[in-house]
């Protein structure tokens, strides 16, 4: 019954069948594009020369700017999409989670002040949250062997900032939601049984009410998947994170970004250089929209009032 | 009654159940409401603040130094830097700086930008009037189509007309914004010519620069046609069209879906029923009886919509060559500048957080079940 209710949202089904494909790609990166050299999400160059090279037997979709393998990028960039969006999307259920629970669980004082503290959250667009904490955190720097100190774009401080940035602002809508079940729920009897036999506060929160306030959880994650992708591509895009050249990370964000000055091209040959940016831009947009549709769909099945 | 899940119920949602008097309610929950603002807004200083002190207190006192300036040795810049944590009160408690920043604030003080080389305050409204134009051309029809689609899609629901809308409200709510404005910046642009970026051809900014132009709001397009110079209209508008569109599709895209599942639900009442059984024409009983109560969620989305479109705003200046706020703030965070930075996002705050409120003052206002001048019934 179930497995048919699921499958009768056509949404779903092409939703999750991009996203199994994409997951496909990720899992199998290494036979797809063999790795070259230690680091697997570098994308290996391929000489020196000034403009991108299309497609050909060598490079199945052509080369970059810095003559690297757009194929290699968008397959090993998969996988590094999958790793982010899923790590920030897991930091922020449980950040949101905890939040929720405390506030619902609790009420009066402590939820007054977590709501609060939520609603200062909610105000803070993500672009301008990311734009402070770049600015004040996200610069590297590497020292070569002769002591000068170089800027390095797109380290693993400005990475790490980024990550912890996208969760720390991006947990409040899982908060909200998890604290509105609960406050129905906290109501109801078992939890009275549950009180009345003695049972300590933290055994009531994660054991019994926990899984009672997951509704609608997996239409906020399924969408918030695809969201994060699109976030980081735009920071990417607008020069938050600067692109590295000499480390072109297998990132489609970066990669696009990288494309950047190759995207209009010239009056009456708009499209001479399309292999840069076309492929990158379907795969972001295809990620976005097949978790969107995932979203949707589970929408439709677990909530049928609103269609 | 609930916003659509698929962001979360993140609108400040609140219902008024009036008890004794309606209009007490109001009031009460009106002052309530206003009392939160300048709480938030503390708390949003105080979070600020919070990830400023993070840095080391030299690395704090160098954002004052003029950068790379060739003329001072490591030692003097050292003292420099004392000079500077010790004017400031740099090293002090943390609440003392707090107090500090935040007086400094409230009078206007809102930092100097090295990268502009001028006061933050200052460049924030010098380019706010290129910013207020481009949101109010994508936001006055993206919510008008917004409602009017939104309307369509549930009359006719499970229909061609709404089919269409939700298809195309779906994609696109996914489609990311940067990625299509650049698709249109090439189709129309390079391959077709039509619409050029940035704000005005150079003939324009010749103009505008002369003295027989007289800005009056410093909006483009309604100057131009105060100061009678159709030309000049035309030509803002033509470089307007491209970035407002990409601006307001995601917006569209959100309220679109909230007012068509939200008019919906509205039309499974009862009390729709009752319209209906009295024998109200249908167009009678969308517009006084239904629509009025599904506009609800899309009032209270205005929080989420006005933060959206600020990071939306950067985004599309920067791609569109704009000189307003987003691509000036852009520019001096290329360079790291740490007061750009804060003094955008407290002001980016603020319009969020006033957004919210005067939505969340708005739907008290709209709610059918509470009115404001008794029972004059519409």
């Amino acid at each position: 019954m179930t497995v048919y209710r699921l499958l009768s949202r056509p949404s779903l089904v092409v939703g999750s069948l991009i996203v199994l494909i994409f997951l496909a790609v990720a899992l199998a990166a290494p036979l797809l594009a063999p790795r070259q050299g230690e680091l697997p999400f570098l994308i290996p160059r391929d000489g020196f020369a000034k403009a991108p090279q299309p497609p050909g037997p060598i490079h199945p979709l052509g080369t970059m700017e810095a003559q690297n393998d757009i194929f290699y990028g968008l397959v090993w960039g998969a996988r590094f999409a999958f790793r982010l969006s899923l790590l920030i999307t897991a930091g922020r259920i449980f950040l949101g989670i905890l939040v929720g629970l405390f506030s619902g669980y609790y009420g009066r004082g402590v939820d007054a002040v977590l709501m609060r503290l939520t609603d200062a959250f909610l105000s803070f667009p993500v672009m301008v949250a990311v734009m402070v904490t770049v600015t004040l955190f996200g610069h590297d720097t590497y020292i070569t062997p002769e002591g000068f100190v170089y800027p390095m774009p797109n380290g693993p401080k400005a990475q790490l900032t980024i990550v912890l940035t996208l969760v720390a602002f991006g947990w409040m809508s899982y908060a909200r939601l998890v604290r509105g079940n609960l406050l129905s729920e906290r109501e109801q009897e078992y939890i009275e049984a549950a009180r009345s036999v003695g049972m300590r506060h933290r055994r009531i929160l994660f054991r019994h009410l926990l899984p009672n306030t997951t509704h609608g959880l997996p239409v906020l994650i399924a969408s918030d998947i695809g969201m994060v992708v699109v976030w980081l591509a735009t920071f990417h895009f607008v020069g938050l994170i600067p692109a590295n050249v000499t480390m072109m990370l297998a990132d489609w964000g970066q990669m696009l970004a990288f494309a950047r000055h190759w995207i209009v091209g010239g009056l009456g040959n708009a499209f001479e250089y399309w292999y840069t940016y076309l492929p990158v831009s379907a795969a972001i947009v295809l990620y976005s929209v097949g978790w969107n549709l995932v979203g949707d769909g589970l929408r439709d099945v677990l909530d049928p009032r609103l269609r | 009654m609930s916003p659509p899940a698929f962001f979360g119920g993140a609108t400040s949602h609140f219902l008024v159940t009036p008890k004794t008097r309606k209009e007490d309610a109001v009031l009460q929950y009106t002052v309530r409401r206003l009392l939160t603002l300048p709480l938030i807004m503390i708390l949003v200083s105080f979070l600020l603040f919070l990830l400023v002190v993070q840095l080391p207190v030299e690395q704090r006192a160098a954002i004052y130094v003029p950068s790379s300036n060739p003329h001072l040795t490591e030692e003097q810049y050292q003292e420099l830097v004392q000079t500077i944590i010790e004017r400031y009160g740099l090293d002090r408690p943390f609440l003392v700086q707090y107090g500090f920043w935040l007086r400094s604030l409230v009078s206007g003080g809102w930092g100097y930008s090295p990268t502009w080389r001028q006061s933050v305050l200052e460049g924030l409204l010098q380019r706010a009037p290129a910013t207020i134009e481009l949101t109010l051309y994508a936001m006055i029809p993206a919510t008008a189509l917004a409602i009017g689609l939104g309307t369509l899609a549930a009359r006719r629901w499970r229909r061609v007309p709404d089919y269409l809308v939700r298809a195309a409200a779906f994609v696109s709510w996914a489609f990311p914004p940067f990625i299509l404005a650049l698709i249109l910046l090439n189709l129309f642009y390079a391959w077709l010519g039509w619409f050029p970026p940035e704000r005005t051809s150079l003939w324009a900014s010749d103009l505008i620069s002369s003295p027989a132009y007289r800005p009056y709001t410093r909006l483009l397009t309604i100057d131009a046609l105060l100061n009678g110079n159709l030309r000049l209209f035309w030509d803002a508008l033509r470089h307007l069209v491209l970035p407002a569109f990409s601006l307001a599709l995601l917006e569209w895209a959100l309220l679109t879906r909230i007012m068509r599942s939200s008019l919906l639900e509205v039309l499974g009442r009862e009390y729709v029923t009752t319209a209906r059984a009295k024998g109200l024409p249908e167009p009678v009983v969308i517009r006084r009886h239904a629509r009025r109560n599904a506009l609800l969620p899309v009032i209270s989305a205005g929080g989420v919509v006005t933060s959206l479109l600020i990071s939306g705003i950067v985004v599309v200046e920067v791609i569109f060559n704009i000189n307003g706020v987003g691509r000036w703030v852009m520019r001096a965070i290329l360079e790291s500048d740490v007061p750009v930075a804060i003094g955008f996002a407290l002001f980016s705050c603020a319009v969020v957080v006033l957004t919210s409120l005067i939505a969340d003052l708005l739907y008290a206002v709209v709610d059918p079940r509470i009115r404001l001048h008794g029972g004059a019934g519409r």
